[in-house]
């Protein structure tokens, strides 16, 4: 199964594969209480924004379910809020950090101190701290530069990513090593991932990607 | 289930075949978060930097300052 048609509903309205369908989407996905949460972000701007470097832009947003605080990936950087986003402080970052643009974001289901980031230059890295100190987890990416990453929620090993102009990429080992599963959707501007646990039947969950052309969804990756 | 489009944030009560637009959400959002021990709490924020919060599952919401 690629896209069912009631998905396709959030396509952009000019249409798959349309130069003017400029808007990128973000997936989240989250289940609570057996009640599964499936985001799709799209960011309401054209090509010329995004690439940009506004001071407060921002591309990813998460939340530490322990203490509270929100953390926000921007071109610049992290920064934290620990008073329910009323006001941000840039976070000093420590560890290996080649790059400054978090675009994507994602914690751990069964640890809220184990995140996971991708970015322009950034290609994924790891944090066990909460975001305060990081290290490469990239090995195996044909790209330094990651627009979107999925965890799996019923196995939090595995991950996925998108490796801009090289396809889909797996992880079987949190993040160590990466391995090019296939071209992923067939708009290949993918900018966000997400797997959702709903069964496929065949042993897996679903993996969701937005794209400039729709939500994809596939049971085996693509 | 939840989607965002530039237009606003949509809902989705039935596995995502059917979407309505909560139409107090805000426009432009370039990403959110929910608590994970309260889901009716959300955080949105916008692609020029502005974060909005829902304490009722996206229904209404508030500029945080």
């Amino acid at each position: 199964m690629k896209c069912s048609a009631a998905l396709r509903v959030l396509s952009c309205a000019t249409g798959k594969g349309n130069s003017a369908c400029s808007s990128l989407p973000v997936l989240y996905q989250m289940k609570t209480k057996g009640f599964l949460w499936l985001f799709m972000l799209w960011l309401g701007f054209g090509a010329n924004n995004v690439l940009g470097q506004e001071p407060n832009h921002l591309h990813s947003l998460i939340l530490d379910s322990e203490t509270g605080t929100l953390l926000k990936g921007t071109h610049h950087g992290l920064y934290e809020s620990r008073d329910e986003a009323k006001t941000w402080n840039k976070r000093a970052l420590k560890g290996e950090i080649p790059g400054t643009d978090f675009m994507t974001m994602v914690v751990a289901p069964n640890n809220p101190k184990l995140l996971f980031a991708g970015g322009h230059d950034l290609a994924v890295i790891k944090s066990e701290d909460g975001g305060m100190t990081w290290r490469r987890a990239g090995k195996g990416l044909p790209v330094m530069d990651i627009h979107a990453l999925a965890i799996d929620p019923t196995k939090p090993q595995r991950l996925h990513t998108w490796a801009v102009g090289h396809g889909l990429y797996r992880s079987d080992d949190g993040a160590k090593t990466w391995s090019r599963i296939n071209d992923g959707p067939d708009n290949s501007h993918v900018s966000s991932l997400t797997s959702v646990p709903i069964p496929t039947g065949m042993g897996g969950i679903f993996l969701y990607a937005g794209t400039a052309g729709g939500l994809f969804q596939s049971p085996d990756c693509f | 289930m939840y989607a965002a489009l530039r237009e606003g944030l949509y809902l989705s009560k039935d596995g995502g075949n059917q979407w309505s637009l909560l139409k107090k959400s805000p426009k432009g959002i370039a990403a959110i978060v929910i608590q994970p021990k309260d889901s009716s709490k959300i955080f949105a924020g916008t692609g020029d930097g502005k974060i909005f919060l829902s304490k009722d599952g996206g229904y209404s919401w508030k500029l945080q300052k």
